[in-house]
This record gives C-alpha cells, structure tokens and sequence, in this order.
C-alpha cells in the first residue's frame, strides 16, 4: 500500500497529474493531431498548448515532442514547412493532412470507447460524477 | 473543420537550394546553432545532441533550426535557462528518438545518399586494404630454379660438349643469330624468302650452295664432331650479361657488348635468373647448322663418300637431342624439326643407291635409336617455369600462399601483356602515378585486380594438380582426348588464373608432334633393321617379328592404336606402316588428301609398288579432314621398295 501511495504522489506534480509515458505513448500523438486540427503550430506551441488545454495532464518531455512529430510526419499525418516568424526567426510549423484528418477521427472514436470502457468499470469519471471505489 | 486540414506544401525552389547548399557545407548547423544567440549551456547542449543524432547534415540543419527556435521561444516566454533544460529532458534519448524519427522520414533520396556514403565508405576502406597489400608486399623469390636447370649441365666434362667446338667456328663465321653466316646458298630462293633447301638436280644453285660448303669445311666437321657429343653444353642464362665473353661472342654476333639492346638489368626481378626469360639462341642457329648437314648430305651421296654422309647422319640425330638439353617445349619441337629432317636424309641415302657397308647400316640405325632416349616432350621444365613465374609474381607468406603484387604484376605485365590491364610502357610500372594518365589510372585500378586472381597457394595447386597428370597422358594413343580435356579446363578456370592460361603450353600439339616423328623413327628403324635381314638372308623378313632380336630390340607401337606397327611385303620391296588418321588398317594403301584423291597414286589405285608415295601428315588440319589409308613410315621414297 505504501508503494501505491509513493508512486501516485509521485505522478502529482504541482497539484497536476502527470501520465506515466506508457499511457503518454499512446495518447500523445492523438493529442498533437487533435491541437493541429485547429490549424498549424509550431513546436513550442504545441508545448504550451498541451500544457495550458490539458491542465498539464498532457504535459509531455519536451525532447519526446519532436520526435513524436517526426513520426506522424513519416506516417503522412502532418507536414511541416519552415517560416519566418513575426520576429524574424525561422520556425517549422506542423500541419494536419487529410490522412492525419482520418487518423484523428478514428484517434477519437477509440479514445472515446476506452473512456466509456473505464467509465463503466468506474476508473473514470461518468457523466453524473465520480465513482471512485 | 475541413476549413482547418490543408493540403501537403509544395516545397519550394529556395528550400531545394538551401538543401543542396547545406549539403556542401556539411558543419551548417553549428553555425546555426552558434549564431542562435542562446546561452552557452543551451548551445553546448544543442551541439552534442545533434552530433549525436548522426543524421546526415541537411537533416542536422533542421533539427538545429528547430531546437533553436524552440528554446528562443522559450527564453521569449520569460523562463529561466536551468528550466528550459530541464523541461526539454534528457539530449542523449532526445537525440536518439530525433534520429530515429528523422530516419523514418528520409526521403528516397536522402535513403540513397546515406546508403552511398556507407558503400562509398566500405569500398573506400577496402580499396586501401588492398592498395596497402598490392604495393606494400613484394615478391620473394627462394627458388633459383635456373640453377636447378644448369646443374646437371655444369657438371658434364668439357670434352662431351658440343659446345666447346662449336663456339669458336661460330664466332670465325658469325654463325649465330643476326650474324654474317646465313648461308643462303643452300635454299632456293622463293620471292624474298628462303625456300627449301638445293638439290643435285638443281643447277647452278647447287654448283654455288657446294662451293659455299666447301669453304666452310671446318665448320661442317666441327658439327659433325660436336654433334655426336652427349652434350650440347651450353650454361642458360636469363641475361645476356652473364655470358662468359667468348660465349657472348659466339651467341651474339650482332651486339658489341652484353648490355647492347637489352632492357634487362641485374636487379630486375623479371629477368634475373627468371625461367621465363632464359636465353635460347643456340636452338634456332643449330636448325641452321642440321639444314647445311642436310645439303651437305646430298652433295656426299653425289661424290659416293658414303663415310661422310653416314658422319653428317649421325652429327644430325646427335643435334635433335642436343637441343632439348634445357628441356624446354620449345627446344624439343626444334629437336623434333631437326631429327625429321634427319630421318629424311636418311631416306634419301638410301634410296641414293650408293652402297653402304653393314656396319654403316648399323651406325645409322644405332644413331637413330638413340633418339629414343632423348626427351623431346617433357612437362618439368614448364611447370618449374610457372612455378618461377608465381614466386616472382605473388607475395610469399611462408606457408605457401601469398597475393598479387605491383612489382609481380609489373613483371607479368611487362612479359605476357596482361590484356585486362593494357601494356604500359616497360619503363612506366605501376606506382609511377602522374607519369601519363593511363598509368595513372591503371596504377589506381591495378589493387583491384586481388579481389579477382587466384591466391598463390590456388595458382600452385592448380598448375601441380594439372601437370601431375600430364605425363601419364604423353605417350596414350594419338587421338586420345585426355590433354585435351585439361587443356580445356585451363582455359575454363577463368580470369583469376590468367597466368596459368597464358603460361600454359600448347601439349596436345607438341604431343602430336612428338607422336608422328616418334612413328617415322620407328619405322625408320623397323626399315633399316628389314634392310639388314634380307642382306643377311637373301629375302625380306615374314613379320617384324623376324627382326626382334638380333636387328630391334622390339617392335614399336602404332601411335595410332599402340599396336606392333604394320609390315607388308610387296612385289618389289615392303612398307612399314600405322594405320592413320581413319584409324582403320587399309593393308599399307597411302593415306591420301580428301580435297584432291588423284593427286596421289596408292598402291590400290595403280596395284604397283613403285608408285607408293607414303606421307606422314604433318599438319593438324588433315586430321581434321580424316584421311582414309595408312601412313606410310617406310620407306617414304618409292624406289627404295625396289631393292
């Protein structure tokens, strides 16, 4: 029990949870498509973005990020193309791609059957409140 | 949200030459990272990261730009440097998932370039390796097989060389090669050619080719003395400058020194006592001496001095062993030339009708057995010339195995014209880059050649495995096909034993060459021997078998089949015979020419011996043509069946 207790203060950070890079595997890449549905964004955006939308739930290694966003890009989920910022400096903005569309949607679907899944089992929270054993 | 996806961008002209240009300046992306701006920790860490990733540069040069925009921005949000680092996460795994993902998406092109650069690195790598090897090592040659080859040679006694007598007499005639001596007057001449050599019958050409003889009586004693000698005596040499003075005088009567018109020196591997260059002169000069024997011949038979003729005989069948005393291919088909010339002349003595006494019948027919122990066909001293060839060629590592050298392959080159690396010139070797291009350029390649040739130890079991077997085949019948075949598989072993294939000698012809002149010897002896019996008895012998004994030793072999040769009496004398190309006994009828039957009578054809004219073929090509009848081994002149 006190293991339990160590590792689940261990993932609070701040007052935040923070997901172990297991379940950050998974739900990272679905993450980055869904905030590049809203347009392009570049990498520290992306950053900020999923810290700030997720409450830092999603808050991920920034050294996970880029390559993360090397592979969807290899997948064809996004391209990226070099700018010249506002101020002047080069970025490298990521967009979503119709097969990144398609990838997202499906993201979506099973996201939401997991989440229905463990709402039933009552590891997460149900629309009328949370049924914490 | 469809307003939101947006198609692929078309990457742009300006991209496409950063790209190219980014690519020539291969350490862009420190620079990149160096004008950032970024604190030095931040840099420091930026440039072990993507050094680490190994990326090729232009993706460095993305990876840079990013990262660097990255903590710019964050600097820009107000936070503190230790933190930015610290959020980023550990460089080395961020360097290797970067890689990883960069990797996943490289474009075809980029895919090929890296797979270039590691081949080009390989090959690169491999092709020092071998240029290290090729012209770092060099030949060491343990064997002086000349010295083997000279041995038994030095250790004949002057008085049984021929050479002692011969040496002087040539250098009083410039007998050798390149010499006054040519003695022309013993051919007819044909356009600017030698022709055959004069006959009685022939005028005023004989009138001049005996008045030529006369004055060169003691020359013609002196190979009559000399040509009875076990011995022709000469020591080789693969330098002209070993010659002992007098003995260069004699050989070489063109060249005012040794070293007049030779490229040899001493410390060149090629040609210090090298097999493949031991000097021959005196092979070709004694085929000039047995040709004036030949005529001289003639003109005793004309003055009825049987003694001479019978001298000049045996000086001719003493030469035809004489010359294969270095037992190379190339002096036995020259002793072979010279001994059927010989046997020749024999004929024509005897169909002369000068009388001769029993015991110069006797002398001849001893004289011509004496042929039979002389080795005209013999393999060790051509394998021992490739085996001096290979350890002049290849490195030696002790244990019977080496490679390719520059120096072994200039050697090769500069002897055999190694075809797949061209002919530089003899004073442009290999390693002499910048000379011309071509050298150049083949001096670059030559490294190769190692990945391609066999190694030392493949070459010399090769060639021992083949000329182990050789001698077994020599004496098999003539149309055996056993050299043949490993003649063929020689030339099938492909490229990487090209200097057995360029070394390797002609042996089913020089076998059929040795066979036909064996056959004619044979029969020579068998005729003399018949000769004989019917001086004794009054008749002609029933069979050879009569003659076993007291006139043969024993019957010799047709070279066609290896049964006892043939013997035939006709009304007016007998033939001794094989059974030729068609390997049929046609009962003695001449094997005749396909192309033109008419031209010689046969002894079916006219049903009259004295109109037999027996020829052996000496040409491959009538084999080729199958002949139908016998060669006639005895006699080849008609009107000796009418003793």
């Amino acid at each position: 029990m006190h293991d339990i207790l160590c590792r689940v203060s261990n993932n609070i950070k701040d007052g935040r949870v923070k997901i172990e890079s297991e379940l950050m595997r998974g739900a990272g890449p679905a993450a980055v498509l869904q905030l590049l549905a809203g347009g392009e964004m570049y990498g520290y955006q992306i950053v900020e973005a999923l810290t700030q939308r997720s409450q830092g739930v999603l808050e991920m290694g920034q050294s996970t990020l880029y390559p993360m966003l090397y592979n969807l890009e290899a997948k064809g989920y996004v391209v990226s193309e070099n700018k010249d910022a506002p101020n002047g400096r080069q970025r490298r903005y990521y967009r979503l791609t119709p097969t990144g569309l398609a990838r997202l949607e499906q993201d979506r679907v099973q996201w939401t059957a997991l989440v229905q899944g463990l709402q039933a089992l009552g590891l997460a929270p149900s629309p009328r409140g949370i049924a914490w054993a | 949200m469809n307003h939101l996806i947006v198609q692929p961008p078309n990457v742009s002209n300006s991209t496409s030459t950063k790209r190219v240009r980014v690519w020539f300046r291969s350490a862009q992306w420190r620079q990149t990272i160096r004008e950032s701006g970024l604190p030095n920790d931040v840099q420091k860490m930026l440039l072990g990261l993507v050094a680490e990733t190994g990326l090729l540069s232009d993706e460095k040069e993305e990876v840079a730009t990013e990262l660097v925009a990255h903590f710019q921005d964050g600097l820009q949000r107000g936070l503190g440097i230790s933190r930015l680092i610290e959020e980023f996460g550990d460089p080395s795994m961020a360097a290797t998932l970067i890689r990883n993902g960069k990797q996943r998406n490289r474009t075809m092109k980029n895919r090929l370039v890296q797979a270039s650069m590691w081949l080009g690195a390989l090959g690169g790598g491999g092709f020092i390796v071998l240029a290290i090897m090729f012209y770092l090592e060099k030949p060491n040659p343990s064997t002086d097989y000349l010295a083997i080859l000279n041995q038994p040679i030095m250790e004949v006694p002057d008085d049984q060389k021929g050479w002692t007598i011969y040496r002087d007499l040539w250098i009083k005639y410039g007998f050798s090669e390149g010499g006054e001596g040519n003695f022309p007057e013993v051919h007819i001449k044909n356009g600017n050619e030698y022709g055959r050599l004069v006959r009685a019958s022939d005028g005023e050409a004989w009138q001049n080719a005996i008045a030529k003889l006369a004055s060169a009586e003691d020359l013609l004693e002196g190979f009559r003395v000399g040509g009875v000698r076990p011995s022709f005596g000469i020591v080789y040499h693969s330098n002209p400058a070993n010659y002992s003075r007098e003995d260069f005088k004699a050989l070489f009567p063109n060249r005012a020194n040794p070293t007049d018109n030779s490229d040899a020196t001493e410390n060149d591997l090629a040609t210090s006592n090298s097999m493949m260059m031991v000097l021959l002169p005196h092979v070709q000069v004694m085929r000039k001496a047995a040709r004036l024997l030949v005529v001289d011949t003639r003109w005793a038979i004309e003055q009825n001095d049987t003694d001479r003729a019978v001298r000049n005989l045996e000086a001719l069948f003493g030469i035809s062993g004489q010359v294969t005393e270095s037992k190379f291919l190339i002096a036995g088909l020259v002793g072979l030339a010279v001994q059927a010339m010989a046997l020749d002349s024999v004929d024509e003595l005897l169909a002369s009708k000068v009388e001769l006494s029993p015991t110069q019948l006797e002398q001849i027919q001893a004289a011509i057995e004496k042929c039979n122990s002389y080795v005209y066909l013999s393999v060790e001293t051509e394998r021992a010339g490739i085996m001096d060839v290979i350890q002049r060629t290849y490195s030696d590592d002790g244990n019977g195995d080496g490679r390719l050298t520059a120096a072994g392959l200039n050697f090769w080159n500069k002897f055999l014209s190694v075809a797949s690396v061209g002919q530089p010139e003899i004073d442009a070797p290999f390693g002499s880059w910048g000379r011309t291009l071509e050298s150049a350029v083949q001096a670059t390649i030559a490294p190769t050649t190692l990945l391609i040739m066999a190694t030392r130890k493949q070459l010399t079991e090769q060639t021992n495995k083949l000329f182990d077997q050789y001698p077994q085949h020599l004496d098999k019948p003539y149309f055996d096909t056993s050299i043949q075949q490993l003649e063929q598989e020689v030339r099938e072993l492909g490229s990487g034993y090209v200097l057995l294939q360029k070394l390797h000698p002609a042996l089913q012809m020089a076998r059929h060459a040795n066979l036909r002149i064996a056959a004619q010897r044979h029969g020579a002896i068998a005729g003399l021997a018949a000769i004989q019996f019917q001086r004794d008895h009054g008749r002609w012998p029933e069979s050879l078998n009569d003659l076993v004994g007291k006139y043969m030793e024993e019957i010799p072999l047709d070279p066609i089949d290896h049964r006892p040769l043939r013997y035939q009496i006709l009304d007016n004398g007998f033939i001794v015979y094989c059974i030729g190309a068609d390997q049929v006994d046609d009962g003695g009828r001449s094997a005749t020419r396909p192309t033109n039957p008419a031209a010689e009578p046969t002894a079916a054809t006219s049903g009259s011996a004295s109109t037999l004219v027996g020829t052996l073929p000496t040409n491959e090509y009538r084999f080729d043509l199958k002949p139908t009848g016998d060669w006639i081994l005895w006699p080849r002149h008609s009107n000796l069946r009418d003793q």
